[in-house]
């Protein structure tokens, strides 16, 4: 199967007055369509740079971003973010506080018919179970019901690609575990291909079907979260992985009073 | 007397009006340009041509007034020579008055414009974008609807201040025009403190009319 998205050895860096400092080396990685890829690193590693990269924000110094075989980045070309098809789940939700629910969903649906508008915009708030909050402003609800008005908001115009910016880290720990198999079955029944980027493994490894783990702007290994777990490709994967399941394990057990 | 208050008024309104809606317009463009270009981290071109627009604010409006004659007087000769016109264009309509203020006034706007467009993530402008709507839409669709609170605060300040400004309004005003500000001014000179007394309160209440109307569409906007 082609991969739909592809990062081809790219380079970013960020412009400071001393000159650009690079942040992501030589990245190449690529995400077949339906698959839920994941970023895992500490912060400062480069994981939402890249994914500013891919939205359009950043410009690639090197290497290319293919989408569905179409470059869409690369130091000479730079399709506009509003062109790319790229759908975006933000860590602060980024709802607009002025627009109810329901016409936080409708914004990217312009090109419908109003009709045909209401009736998607209806659908979506029914999949992330929010049918009855249509008229709440953003303030009005909680924390992970924002978070699924953001996810259908960004589903509604069935974008190509996904990109989900720690999503779930503003949530309380039941929420963001509950919510984070519920994105996924979401977007499993969709089919939609969507790229995660997060610190908390836990997060990784329930959703994703391939991880990336990062260390310095670089992917040390890219790949299934069983073959992280028994064939680490060195010994910071093996430390890094071993290390947060030991505290996951450590939680559990403190949860369970022991 | 009541004719000349009339007079005076409207004059006022009139050009204070058109100086706000032309500021507050500029300062939309200056803000937006100074958050939106950014060519690289040492030099932004948006946010030296905010710095640079907010100089009026600093030159007293008698220098600024003095300054714009000459320029203005050439202007309005090479449009009499374009056109075959008599007089001048733009000192003899409230044209070079409106070019004061609005020169005079754009910091204040520029100013509540930035601060409003501060307090808005830029997570939202993103998201919008990625929604499938172009930089201009985005502006219209949810950098304005949010910027509502900080463009009327900026409308009526400019607007006050504009309505009561003296020395430029002096030197610029076409003949024959008087503005509540000069009309009280004129008074006040010839000792006639009572008639002054009358613009005086007409400055006041006039001011006070935009103030009433702010403070009640914050309220209904619940914050």
């Amino acid at each position: 199967m082609p991969d739909l998205l592809e990062l081809d050895r790219i380079h970013l860096a960020y412009d400071t007055p001393q000159g650009p400092r690079p942040v992501v080396q030589d990245l190449t990685l690529g995400l077949p369509a339906g698959h839920i890829g994941c970023l895992l690193g500490a912060s400062g590693c480069g994981k939402t740079t890249i994914l500013r990269a891919i939205a359009g924000f950043e410009p690639v110094r090197a290497g290319q971003i293919l989408l569905d075989g179409t470059v869409i980045s690369s130091p000479t070309v730079q399709v506009a973010p509003e062109l790319r098809r790229v759908g975006m789940m933000f860590q602060d939700y980024a709802l607009f506080p002025h627009l109810t629910a329901a016409q936080n969903v409708a914004f990217g649906l312009r090109k419908l018919g109003k009709a045909e508008r209401a009736a998607r915009v209806r659908d979506m708030l029914e999949m992330v179970g929010l049918g009855a909050s249509a008229d709440s402003y953003p303030h009005e609800i909680s924390g992970g019901q924002q978070q699924r008005v953001a996810l259908a908001r960004a589903l509604a115009p069935s974008p190509d690609l996904l990109l989900l910016d720690e999503p779930f880290s503003n949530l309380d720990v039941d929420t963001r575990e509950r919510l984070a198999f519920e994105v996924r079955d979401i977007l499993k029944s969709t089919g939609h291909t969507a790229i995660l980027v997060t610190h908390n493994q836990a997060e990784a490894f329930a959703i994703a079907d391939r991880i990336g783990v990062m260390s310095a702007g670089k992917i040390v290994q890219w790949d299934t979260p069983y073959n992280l777990h028994h064939h680490p490709a060195d010994g910071f994967v093996h430390d890094f992985v071993r290390r947060e399941t030991l505290v996951a394990q450590r939680q559990q057990a403190y949860a369970r009073g022991m | 007397m009541s004719g000349q208050l009339l007079n005076g008024l409207s004059n006022t309104l009139l050009v204070a009006f058109t100086a706000t809606v032309i500021t507050l317009g500029c300062g939309l463009v200056v803000a937006w340009a100074g958050r939106t270009l950014r060519e690289s981290a040492r030099f932004n071109p948006g946010r030296a041509c905010a710095r640079i627009a907010s100089l009026g604010y600093a030159v007293p409006g008698t220098v600024l007034a003095i300054g714009l004659l000459v320029p203005f007087t050439w202007i309005d000769r090479q449009l009499g020579m374009a056109f075959g016109t008599q007089g001048l264009l733009l000192m003899g309509s409230m044209g070079a008055l409106v070019f004061a203020y609005t020169m005079r006034f754009l910091a204040i706007s520029v100013g509540g414009i930035e601060a409003g467009l501060a307090r808005i993530p830029p997570s939202l402008e993103q998201a919008s974008r990625l929604l499938g709507e172009s930089a201009g839409g985005t502006l219209r669709r949810v950098h304005l609807p949010l910027l509502r609170p900080a463009l009327a605060a900026a409308a009526l300040l400019v607007f006050v201040d504009t309505m009561k400004e003296l020395p430029a309004t002096l030197l610029l005003r076409p003949l024959n025009f008087e503005t509540l500000a000069t009309w009280l001014y004129a008074e006040a000179a010839r000792g006639t403190y009572e008639e002054g007394a009358v613009a005086a309160l007409a400055i006041v209440l006039a001011g006070l009319l935009p103030v009433i109307l702010l403070a009640r569409t914050n309220l209904k906007m619940g914050h």
